[in-house]
């Protein structure tokens, strides 16, 4: 069994007074109205809502590469409002995997390139993460593809990579946002089997965005939101 | 001094080294005085040895044969010839036109690069229109319109440009202007036309490729910027490359007559084939060098591996390539044009030179000559007169040289006069009463005679038929386009009263020389020393190099701009890969070495593509030079390229830092949301 930083913590994301505000032009848009929520180790829980709902948004503040308008959003007890943009950089190295709809696979680098990409960039020796580079091929079931660039494989096969990429640090959290979304149905249901697995075997927190029920209910929560405030929680 | 005497006279005026004053040097130059004044000091009122006049007939021709039928007494010749001064100019033209094809090849590759940007920027607009009905043909002809725009907008502020640096040029680049004396400025409106012409067709020509690309694609991969892959197309071109890279080499090693009339062919084919093999190697380099780079160098091969993969940042290497070969150019044919003037000058056995000599009679050369040779400190031996005069040989332009062929030949190394069968070819001019001449083999190529023609050689109106005994090369001596003929048949046949002295002295050259022109003053003649011919000569040499310098400047400045441009289109391609990156934790620092490290690498292969094709480039710049009639062996030294090399790599590097601002404003989540 892996261990988690966080598995001794109440919760593992904690949501409070959670407000954003963009700017259309001149006029003030408030995306995000005052959420609050908590998510605890371990779980995995799924956001839906219609389109303009504030999803996204509020998974890129949970990710910290957006910052807050007013509230906090505290990571394994970190408040990411307070922390400094290289404390941030370094959290989302290793603390965050991001998964986004359209794969974002660096087209120029192979499939183990992609996937060791947040080693390279953290400074990590890279011939100590070798083992845990062929654990994630064989989780993902591409040891055959390792030496593959982006453009030769399917859209669920770059999504794969994309989700290895995420956990080779072995994160608390993974934040998907609409992983299946651009994906058909089988390619879907592999994905989500491989991030239900992952929640388990790693224990890995993880929060999906999602426009589908199906999946959504793979999940153990769904927070569905409308307009910016949280409607339920299921 | 003159006619014995000194004679005390105020200056009133300076003019520029130019016109009558052309071969002025600070020990021998001329002054103009009222014909009268020395009219009257010699006694001579009323004659005159020279008689400038403007033709009465339609043309000069008519109106100097009339002249010459009604006066039997007088010959009247052009006071200039047209084809001369074409001659003497065309080498400065020709270089400066061979230099402008790397500006415009720059250029070129740069405005293909800004139309692929503005084509890259609105692929989304281009689609949505084509979605909307619009054909192919009518974006296409939006964007030639536009490209048409761009030509009329930049040639314009390029003529009120290039004006405006032509009148400082003129204004501050004028010789004598601390004296007050500036050359007025000359500017002929037909060249606007021109100018603005060739704007318009050469922006609209190097857009040629992105507009046809623009539209090119299924609607629905211009709107999401899918590009499908080009395999076959890139081997292709790889192939096309090393045919022409190779052809040219193979042209100009083993048939080197032939390559020297093709050989601004051969350059172009060349440079296109080392533009189109080069990204194939850098492929393959780079393949072989990631993977061992990444555990220790990552950003640096993170670099590499965008440079190897992106079309745009290829096209800085191209940019960057053109101009540098530019420099290897300008810089082979000036080091090589001094050493080649060093190497002639020391193959010259002599150490004074009196040239410009105007004696017009026997008994004046005579005792000329008699005062060197009774002078101690002069070889006597080694004195030897020579006199080039300008005419015609069937109706064509012709430069004759005079000299003496029992001691030309030993006078100068630099000339082999030795012909194939070992005899030596100025044996045959030693017998005046034949008429012999040996020609240059670019007299030879450009009249076309052979040994054995006859040639009817007019000097000063004089005809007179010579056999061709000898075709020899040349080099680079004098006009390197002259006709051979003994010294005494240019005196006694066609009455040619100037020459040059050339003779060894076994005292310092310069003392003597200053003593000397004292005496040869009285004569017009110019005393220089062996140095100070050869030092006037590389200076002469260095103008050309300046000027060509001036031009390789202009197309690395030039190039530094459209490596930006590149840089900005590449970034724009990629702005979601670097979105990525920082999304998983890359800090500015790590964003900027990337970037960096591109165009750093960008400067370092394209310099690594021109030290390997350097040698050959060399070559091939020896043999356009040939073609245009400046024969010369180039060679490629790296030790004079290097500080060019330097500064390339410095100013290319700062011309990336634009971008590195500009990318701080990268918005990820925009980045990442769209496909």
């Amino acid at each position: 069994m892996i261990q988690k930083t966080n598995d001794h913590l109440e919760h593992c994301i904690k949501v409070e007074g959670l407000k954003k505000t963009f700017l259309n032009g001149t006029v003030p848009v408030e995306v995000l109205k005052g959420l609050d929520f908590t998510i605890a180790p371990g779980e995995f829980v799924s956001i839906m809502g219609p389109s303009g709902s504030g999803k996204s948004t509020l998974l890129y503040l949970l990710g910290a590469l957006d910052t807050s308008s007013e509230g906090a959003v505290l990571l394994n007890g970190k408040n990411l409002g307070s922390m400094k943009a290289r404390e941030k950089r370094v959290l989302r190295r290793r603390e965050l995997g991001f998964v986004f709809q359209f794969y974002n696979l660096v087209p120029n680098l192979t499939v183990e390139e992609n996937i060791l990409l947040p080693i390279i960039l953290d400074g990590k020796p890279i011939k100590k993460y070798k083992k845990r580079l062929e654990e994630l091929l064989h989780i993902i079931g591409m040891e055959d593809r390792r030496t593959h660039t982006p453009k030769k494989l399917s859209g669920g096969q770059q999504q794969r990579v994309a989700v290895a990429r995420a956990l080779i640090f072995n994160p608390d959290v993974l934040l998907l946002d609409e992983p299946t979304g651009n994906l058909d149905s089988t390619n879907s249901e592999s994905l989500m089997k491989l991030i239900v697995d992952i929640n388990r075997t790693f224990k890995t927190t993880v929060v999906q965005v999602t426009h589908s029920d199906k999946f959504a209910a793979w999940g153990h929560r769904i927070i569905h939101l409308e307009d910016g405030l949280l409607q339920k929680q299921a | 001094m003159f006619a014995g005497e000194t004679h005390k006279l105020d200056i009133v005026g300076i003019a520029s080294n130019q016109g009558v004053f052309y071969g002025d040097t600070n020990r021998g130059f001329e002054v103009v005085v009222p014909h009268e004044y020395v009219a009257g000091t010699l006694g001579v009122e009323g004659l005159y040895n020279h008689v400038v006049a403007v033709k009465s007939g339609d043309t000069l021709e008519t109106s100097l044969n009339h002249f010459n039928e009604a006066n039997q007494e007088y010959r009247g010749i052009p006071l200039y010839n047209e084809d001369l001064v074409a001659s003497m100019v065309s080498q400065q033209v020709n270089a400066l036109l061979f230099m402008l094809v790397f500006i415009v090849l720059v250029s070129g590759v740069i405005i293909y690069g800004a139309f692929k940007l503005i084509v890259t920027e609105r692929r989304r607009v281009i689609g949505t229109f084509l979605s909307q009905g619009a054909t192919k043909g009518t974006i296409r002809r939006i964007l030639f319109l536009e490209s048409f725009v761009y030509g009329v907008i930049g040639g314009g502020l390029g003529i009120a440009l290039g004006i405006g640096i032509l009148y400082f040029l003129n204004d501050y680049g004028s010789p004598l202007r601390a004296y007050g004396m500036v050359e007025p400025f000359r500017f002929e409106g037909i060249l606007i036309l021109y100018a603005m012409l060739f704007s318009i067709g050469f922006a609209m020509v190097s857009a040629l490729f992105p507009v046809y690309r623009s539209a090119r694609r299924e609607v629905k991969n211009i709107i999401l910027d899918i590009r499908e892959a080009h395999k076959r197309k890139r081997f292709v071109s790889f192939a096309v490359g090393l045919v022409l890279l190779s052809g040219s080499a193979i042209l100009s090693y083993a048939y080197p007559s032939m390559a020297v009339n093709l050989a601004p062919l051969l350059m172009m084919a060349a440079i296109v084939g080392v533009l189109m093999i080069y990204p194939h190697v850098m492929n393959v380099l780079v393949s072989l060098l990631f993977r061992r780079l990444l555990p220790y160098l990552r950003m640096t091969a993170l670099s590499m591996q965008n440079v190897r993969t992106s079309s745009a940042l290829r096209g800085n290497i191209s940019v960057i390539v053109i101009a540098a070969i530019s420099v290897v150019t300008v810089v082979s044919l000036s080091s090589s044009m001094v050493r080649i003037v060093t190497d002639a000058f020391d193959s010259m056995r002599f150490d004074i030179y009196v040239s410009n000599i105007q004696a017009n009679d026997f008994e004046s050369r005579s005792a000329m000559l008699q005062r060197l040779r009774d002078d101690e400190r002069i070889v006597s031996k080694s004195i030897m007169e020579t006199t080039m005069e300008e005419g015609s040989v069937n109706g064509e332009f012709a430069v004759a040289e005079g000299i003496d062929p029992a001691l030309f030949d030993d006078f100068t190394a630099y000339i082999d006069f030795i012909n194939k069968d070992g005899d030596n070819m100025l044996e045959p001019l030693k017998a005046t009463e034949e008429r012999n001449t040996v020609i240059a083999t670019t007299t030879a190529k450009r009249l076309g005679l052979d040994v054995g023609s006859a040639v009817d050689l007019d000097i000063n109106g004089i005809v007179k038929t010579y056999n061709v005994t000898g075709i020899v090369d040349v080099r680079l001596w004098n006009t390197r386009d002259m006709f051979f003929v003994n010294l005494q048949n240019l005196r006694e046949d066609h009455h040619v009263d100037h020459g040059r002295i050339y003779f060894d002295t076994n005292e310092d050259p310069d003392t003597l020389a200053s003593e000397l022109q004292d005496y040869f003053r009285r004569f017009g003649g110019i005393v220089q020393t062996r140095d100070e011919t050869r030092d006037i000569n590389i200076e002469n040499n260095h103008q050309l190099s300046r000027m060509l310098s001036a031009f390789s400047l202009f197309a690395i400045v030039i190039g530094s701009f459209g490596a930006l441009n590149n840089m900005f289109i590449s970034y724009l391609q990629r702005k979601r890969d670097f979105a990525v990156l920082e999304s998983l934790g890359t800090h500015k620092g790590q964003r900027n070495r990337i970037l960096l490290g591109e165009s750093l690498f960008c400067v370092v292969f394209a310099m690594l593509v021109v030290m390997l094709y350097g040698t050959f480039h060399a070559r091939l710049v020896g043999q356009v030079a040939s073609f245009i009639l400046l024969p010369m062996d180039i060679r490629f030294s790296f030790m004079e390229m290097l500080p060019f090399l330097l500064a390339s790599i410095v100013i290319y590097t700062f011309a990336t830092l634009p971008l590195l601002s500009k990318t701080k404003k990268l918005n990820v989540i925009e980045e990442m949301k769209m496909e």
